[in-house]
């Protein structure tokens, strides 16, 4: 499904740029390509390319003639068709790529009705590293049943993929039925309700459905073993997932917070963490500037059963 | 012997000159309602399915196909290359092909149509489409009022030119 990524860049990225900023990217180096995690436009601003904690300006202004070729190939010449999506402000692409945008919005009734003006686009190139969950899967199981997990890290530690490839692995190879509750489309990448990513072959996805209806849907409609949803955090995510473990389906989750400390002091995940609803945390940090798994907790009691590379 | 050919030729000549004529004024209105058959099956397109416009255009040129269909699989055809270059600079790429009656000012109406297709919300598109097909109500009235004034006249004025011409000719 995945090639490499310059031929992602070159068959998937490219297509969805204005002329310009397409030249500009064709004539970059292949290593910055190979790296790219997030290409930025913004009027009377550089090119930007951000990837693997590194920044790269190229040398174009970008100017609203490009903003505006690039936001008719996203739109496909339809802003009609893509009219709800920009008032979430992103577009999810072929590929499972991600592209945020903003700019001047009309509000209806409080509410944002509509994009009205792009500012900037931020292309958000969607990378998935199968095996990164190899590691993980064995301590969320205890005599080959699979705990309720919630994974906690600060943003950009790979909550996400880490959860994707959890559920690619539980699904494929440990041979449950998950739900994904995919509300920002970030887990699967569905492009027209087809997952772009590789979630497993005994996974349904409800795409950009707010979190807490897209469980109870899948708990209702698809007789899931597992679900799946990131970053849970609101009030009306603590009555999901109490409904969804009613049914005895397991929960998989992430949450940003840097560590069990730190997450027992929010708000809405004490209480979660509290009512004991989950079995295992597993804590996600960069080391050495690459993300990497730092501990693995026994809930609720907080007992350590990884720490760092060596068991507890 | 010679002669005789030659005068046919110069009255076949002169007479399909005048049917070509003609055949402008009689296409032109059947043309002008198809046209309007096709911005309803794109408001219905877009209103019903939201099909993006490249399909929805390629939807209207299979409804209607003709050479007013094939304008709209030619827009579709230069939309997939135009690397987001705008709908209006497409529509300059497309070339009318044989058998297009419309004349510059249906064209116009066209042209100024594509400035705004794709740009808005459901409702707008719908409101703009409406109001185009207004438009092209009354050049139907008016293309069918020249077609009545004109048609026969071109007809006949071919076959007796070529006849008058022969006549002075010998």
């Amino acid at each position: 499904m995945m090639g490499s990524p310059q031929n992602i860049i070159k068959g998937q990225v490219l297509p969805l740029l204005g002329r310009r900023p397409r030249q500009a990217l064709e004539a970059a180096e292949g290593e910055i390509i190979a790296l790219a995690e997030e290409i930025r436009l913004r009027p009377n601003q550089a090119l930007l390319i951000q990837g693997g904690g590194r920044e790269l300006w190229l040398p174009l202004t970008v100017n609203a003639e490009d903003i505006l070729e690039t936001m008719n190939i996203l739109s496909q010449y339809s802003y009609y068709a893509f009219a709800e999506q920009l008032a979430r402000g992103y577009i999810t692409v072929a590929g499972g790529h991600r592209v945020g945008v903003a700019g001047r919005v009309t509000v209806n009734r409080g509410k944002v009705a509509g994009l009205v003006e792009t500012g900037s686009i931020n292309i958000r190139i969607a990378r998935q590293l199968k095996g990164v969950g190899k590691a993980v899967l064995p301590w969320l199981l205890e005599q080959g049943q699979l705990q309720n997990t919630i994974i906690f890290a600060p943003p950009g530690c790979g909550k996400t993929t880490l959860l994707r490839d959890l559920i690619r692995l539980i699904s494929d190879e440990v041979g449950l039925t998950v739900g994904v509750a995919d509300e920002r489309s970030e887990l699967a990448g569905c492009y027209r309700g087809i997952p772009q990513l590789d979630v497993g072959c005994r996974t349904d996805v409800i795409d950009g459905c707010p979190r807490d209806q897209g469980l109870e849907m899948l708990v209702r409609s698809m007789g899931p073993q597992v679900v799946a949803a990131d970053e849970i955090g609101c009030r009306s995510d603590l009555r999901a997932v109490e409904n969804v473990l009613a049914a005895g389906v397991v929960v998989l989750t992430t949450a940003h917070a840097r560590d069990m400390q730190e997450a027992r002091q929010r708000p809405v995940l004490r209480n979660l963490l509290a009512e004991g609803f989950f079995q295992r945390a597993v804590v996600l940090r960069r080391r050495g500037g690459v993300p990497a798994l730092a501990e693995v907790a026994e809930l609720p009691a907080g007992k350590l059963l990884y720490r760092g590379d060596r068991q507890c | 012997m010679l002669k005789l050919l030659a005068s046919g030729l110069i009255v076949a000549a002169s007479s399909g000159l005048g049917f070509a004529v003609a055949d402008g004024y009689r296409h032109r209105p059947r043309q002008l309602r198809q046209l309007q058959f096709a911005l309803t099956v794109l408001g219905s397109e877009i209103r019903f399915r939201q099909t993006p416009l490249p399909q929805g255009l390629q939807a209207v040129a299979s409804a209607v196909g003709g050479p007013v269909g094939q304008l709209f699989a030619d827009l579709a055809a230069v939309l997939a290359r135009a690397q987001g270059r705008s709908v209006s600079w497409a529509w300059q790429q497309v070339k009318p092909c044989r058998g297009l009656a419309l004349s510059s000012r249906d064209q116009d109406l066209l042209a100024r149509l594509t400035q705004v297709l794709g740009a808005g919300t459901v409702g707008e598109q719908i409101r703009q489409l409406e109001l185009h097909m207004e438009h092209l109500q009354q050049l139907e009235q008016e293309a069918e009022r020249a077609r009545t004034a004109n048609e026969k006249i071109w007809r006949y004025l071919g076959v007796f030119s070529g006849i008058a011409l022969v006549l002075i000719l010998l």
